[in-house]
């Protein structure tokens, strides 16, 4: 029995020294064929998140790439957006993160709290074409002097509308804050506080986009940015202005109130799908999934894309973009000039920019732009909303402007006022004051 | 006799004790030393002493919010979940006919978990013009703000917590099957009622089990991330933005590792301090047979 | 005093179906939308589809769930991990529980101390910690990462050590004794005396850690990285991408047919409840 006992736990030792044993030798291995291989076999990890459809185009783009660079093998690693910055912060801090990945724009300045965690773009012109971009663009990507990251494209929130829901009312899309008011009192005219029928002209589907829609609507009114150099730029008397607006477009039915809103907070939003909202403010590249989704997707042609609303006649606004995501190369990669020209074939191979085709969205580079304007990829509403954006003077989003905790106390004080919990004045000056207190921990 | 046992003793021990060392000690002190710095997850650390366990305590609104709210979930889900769990273990302890297949359907919502299935109908069922509020409405109740009113997010979470009590349920169940037939049969002849039996007779035998389902519930509860993070998404105005929700923001979406750190430890000790009084109770109640 | 009991067992009955209807309504509303199209799932807490507008297409999107790979491989590399991480937990869990629980030794307290500690620990902020260790034995993209701490009862283990543990003690010492007393040593105690009487809790420990096992996300999405290890929680939640639409119809179908195996072996574990161990023979 003795004897079965130890060759039992003996087992389970040299199990677990085996399996660890295994990984070792495999790292070393590795670390040694790298160390000698210049020029000749060399293995690349991309990492990328999102939706089948990407996956399937940047399979395809690697098996391309590959063929034409039969050095290089480069090995996909993917999944959803759930959990993936969670997995991305956890490589990096591990120092293992793949040697080329896609990143979030507020991943380039927040994690590293203003140094550049990423390799710096700058030092791989020769292989990656920066002069494809337009400069402002690289500027919103730089930390500290580095480029972190290049974008793949602008994108910033568009207005999107139900038509046949105006045409019934008799009424045209409003174009400023009265209008909005009024239109609610004629669209939302049977609403009630509960009602599963009603009816809004606009909708403002999640958490961030409240938060988005004020700020512009900050933007319109004071013409001033919500950060410069780490400061809040706005005073408590504007940003109260602002939220009592906001406050009223909801209490006269022109949009939900706090507690009407619906639990489902994406394109599938009961009320958007069956047509009783009259708008969203949504990403332009997004505009593809709420079309899907609205009406069962059997009534594309009834969406259409608006202007924005402005405070009042007459106003043309700046609205804010962000670079909706990027590409970066490890600081641990052993062949930073190989990833750079993978990410340069990416952006100026016709035929990967075929195949990426719709997946995300109209690309600020312009050898990809005009390859997806030449191949006729971005159409439909897409194109439109686009085009709407290139109506407007665009300014990128500061830097900490997405930063998890910034965001976080801006979108708390508006929860606050839009439930009750606070007036709008304590709210304000919750926005401004907590706000700041975050920034301040990023500039210290 | 005695010295070869207490080798084997030892040896069977082994096991564990290299896992406590290498996968729970070790992280658990390095946890402690990070939450002394300050620890962008990606810059360099800098010691900073007791700095986070300051700020966290003295000047963080957000850390009340959270604490509020999640003491709310543990102190009220813990009970009803403890209670309902034991009731239905008790009745599908009953030798009826088909109790198996009863056993497994009762134990589907656990096995349902975080689905997000689960998630969407509990949006669905709580929704302002939801059924929920349809049958309220029908007593002459008004409807409620479920999820929109900080109390009643809560209590919404909670209730979802009580639908899931399937593991809780499990235990219950294997330890009501622990209980010899011999007692009852006994106790029956004697006629003893039916209820007396269950005061005097299950209830003191399975209580180590009751001691366990009721420290690890309130763990369990401690420890709540799912829903929250699904269904509330920690609002409204953070009444269900839990701890635990909070510390995975800092450490994954913010990168603060330390300051999650931190905030760990204050979560780890005041787990601790409720379970050392339960413990300490279990005195009065639990009884062992050795 | 017969027509009394058949009241009683048809209060009982109507009783266990009502709570089990409310209880398993949310199964079948998933059943009954995965033969929904999108838009008629939200807002309805009906399980048809509406008339004329059911669909089965969902199945097939779900079984061919990308085009790269069908449902059961990603249900196969789950069991790749599950089976062995359900097997080492069952042991490596007894026979700790079995020593804190029956056998006096110095150090006892303090081991018991530490198991109830560990249970209490956030496992959140080990995450990291963790993460920086495993990447060092080499065991990233590995499924053993996924079970090497349940092999050292470590991981989720101190939750059914102190289980068993409890269990244990509420069984009579004198069977130890008698067993001593026949000339067996703590393994054969534990084998052939202890392990019978223990037949209900070591099979709730085996269907806890498997279902936990299956439906856990966050173990596999840091620690398996290449396409080819995806689980199966991994790979519904990749459906679940907000860059386009999502098709919740499939996602329901994948989760259903996901969720059949773990019903299927829920039913066969809990059928070992029925008499549990009042006739096993080890009690009396």
């Amino acid at each position: 029995m003795k004897s079965k006992m130890l060759s039992f736990f003996g087992g389970l030792c040299a199990t677990a020294v085996l399996l660890t044993g295994c990984g070792k030798d495999a790292q070393d291995v590795s670390a040694n064929a790298d160390g000698s291989s210049n020029g000749k076999q060399i293995e690349l990890k991309f990492s990328w998140w999102g939706s089948e459809d990407r996956h399937n185009a940047f399979l395809k783009i690697i098996d391309l790439y590959e063929k034409e660079h039969p050095n290089i093998k480069i090995s996909p690693e993917y999944g959803a957006w759930t959990g993936w910055q969670q997995n991305i912060i956890t490589q990096l801090g591990g120092g293992t993160e793949a040697d080329i990945m896609q990143v979030n724009y507020n991943w380039i300045h927040s994690f590293g709290k203003g140094k550049n965690v990423f390799y710096d773009l700058n030092k791989v012109s020769d292989k990656l074409n920066l002069d494809n971009w337009d400069k402002e663009h690289l500027k919103s990507m730089t930390v500290n002097n580095e480029l972190a990251a290049v974008p793949h494209g602008m994108n910033a929130r568009i207005n999107f509308y139900n038509k046949p829901l105006f045409e019934k009312a008799g009424i045209k899309y409003p174009s400023t804050y009265k209008e909005l008011v009024d239109a609610g009192k004629i669209i939302g005219k049977e609403n009630t506080p509960t009602g599963s029928e009603n009816k809004y002209v606009f909708m403002n589907i999640g958490k961030e986009c409240p938060d988005l829609f004020i700020a512009q609507m900050l933007f319109d009114e004071t013409n001033k940015v919500m950060q410069k150099d780490g400061k809040v730029q706005y005073t408590v008397d504007e940003v109260e202005k602002v939220f009592n607006e906001y406050l009223n477009f909801a209490n006269s039915g022109a949009m939900e109130t706090f507690q009407q809103l619906d639990s489902m907070d994406n394109e599938s939003n009961p009320v958007w799908t069956s047509g009783r909202g009259g708008s969203i403010y949504e990403w332009a590249n997004a505009i593809d999934k709420y079309a899907g989704s609205y009406k069962g997707g059997n009534a594309k042609d009834e969406i259409g894309v608006a202007s924005y609303i402005v405070p009042k006649e007459g106003v043309k606004p700046s609205i804010y973009v962000k670079p909706n995501l990027g590409y970066a190369i490890s600081k641990n990669c052993k062949y930073p000039e190989e990833a750079a020209d993978f990410i340069n074939f990416i952006f100026t191979n016709e035929e990967a920019v075929k195949i990426m085709g719709t997946s995300i969205g109209i690309s600020s580079n312009k050898v990809t732009k005009e390859y997806q304007e030449k191949n006729g990829i971005i159409q439909g509403l897409t194109k439109e909303a686009y085009d709407m954006m290139d109506n407007y003077k665009q300014v990128v989003m500061d830097p900490y402007f997405e930063d998890a905790n910034v965001r976080g106390q801006r979108i708390l004080a508006i929860e606050a006022f839009r439930s009750g919990k606070s007036s709008t004045r304590e709210a304000a000056n919750d926005y401004i004051v907590r706000q700041q207190e975050q920034l301040d921990k990023l500039f210290k | 006799m005695k010295t070869k046992n207490s080798y084997i003793t030892y040896l069977m021990l082994a096991p564990w004790f290299l896992g406590f060392v290498v996968f729970k000690a070790y992280p658990i002190i390095i946890s402690f030393w990070y939450s002394l710095m300050e620890y962008p997850i990606l810059g360099d650390p800098e010691f900073i002493g007791i700095a986070n366990y300051k700020h966290i305590l003295t000047d963080d609104p957000i850390f009340k919010a959270s604490i509020i709210g999640t003491l709310k979930y543990v102190l009220i889900g813990t009970p009803c979940v403890l209670i309902i769990s034991f009731i239905v273990a008790y009745v599908l302890n009953f030798k009826l006919k088909g109790v198996n297949f009863f056993r497994t359907i009762y134990y589907i919502p656990s096995i349902l978990g975080g689905n997000v299935a689960v998630s969407i109908l509990w949006g669905l069922l709580f929704n302002i013009n939801g059924p929920v509020n349809t049958i309220l409405n029908i007593f002459g109740i008004k409807s409620i703000y479920w999820v929109s009113d900080p109390t009643f997010a809560v209590i919404t979470l909670i209730l979802l917590k009580c639908w899931q009590f399937g593991s809780t349920m499990l235990i219950f169940l294997a330890a009501l099957q622990n209980v010899p037939t011999s007692l009852y049969e006994y106790a029956a002849i004697e006629g003893v009622s039916k209820l007396r039996q269950l005061f005097s007779i299950t209830l003191p035998i399975i209580t180590p089990m009751v001691l366990f389902n009721c420290v690890n519930v309130l763990v369990k509860a401690f420890q709540e991330f799912n829903s929250a993070y699904l269904i509330t998404k920690g609002g409204p105005n953070n009444a269900t933005y839990f701890l635990n929700l909070y510390i995975y923001d800092q450490a994954f979406q913010s990168g603060n590792y330390g300051y999650a750190s931190a905030l760990t430890w204050i979560l780890l000790v005041i787990i601790g301090i409720l379970t050392a009084v339960v413990f300490s109770s279990s005195k009065y109640w639990v009884y062992y047979s050795d | 005093m017969v027509k009394k009991n058949t009241i009683n067992s048809a209060i009982r009955y109507i009783i266990l179906i009502l709570v089990g209807i409310i209880l398993i309504y949310p199964l079948f509303w998933i059943i009954g939308s995965s033969f929904k199209q999108n838009i008629d799932i939200f807002g309805t807490l009906n399980i048809f589809p509406p008339k004329g507008r059911g669909t089965t297409q969902n199945f097939g999107e779900a079984w061919n769930i990308n085009n790269r790979h069908i449902l059961p491989f990603y249900f196969l590399n789950t069991l790749k991990f599950l089976v062995p991480k359900t097997i080492f937990t069952i042991i490596s869990s007894t026979i700790t529980a079995y020593v804190v629980a029956r056998k006096k030794f110095i150090g006892k307290k303090f081991v018991f101390t530490m198991i109830i500690l560990t249970l209490l620990m956030p496992e959140l902020a080990f995450r990291i910690p963790l993460y920086l260790l495993f990447r060092d034995l080499g065991l990233l993209d590995r499924y053993a990462s996924l079970y090497i701490q349940d092999i050292f009862a470590a991981g989720t283990c101190s939750f059914f050590i102190f289980m068993e543990i409890q269990f244990m003690r509420s069984i009579p010492r004198e069977l130890d004794e008698a067993a001593v007393m026949d000339g067996c040593n703590e393994l054969q105690t534990l084998f052939y005396i202890i392990s019978p009487i223990l037949k209900p809790i070591i099979i709730t420990v085996g269907l806890l850690c498997f279902m936990w096992g299956m439906n856990d996300f966050q173990g596999p999405l840091i620690y398996l990285r290449s396409p080819d290890k995806t689980v199966m929680s991994m790979a519904l939640k990749q459906l679940m991408d907000g860059d386009s639409m999502i098709n919740y119809g499939k996602i329901f179908a994948a989760s259903f047919i996901a969720l059949l195996p773990m019903i299927a072996i829920f039913f066969a574990g809990s059928k070992y409840f029925v008499d549990g161990v009042a006739s096993s023979g080890g009690k009396e």
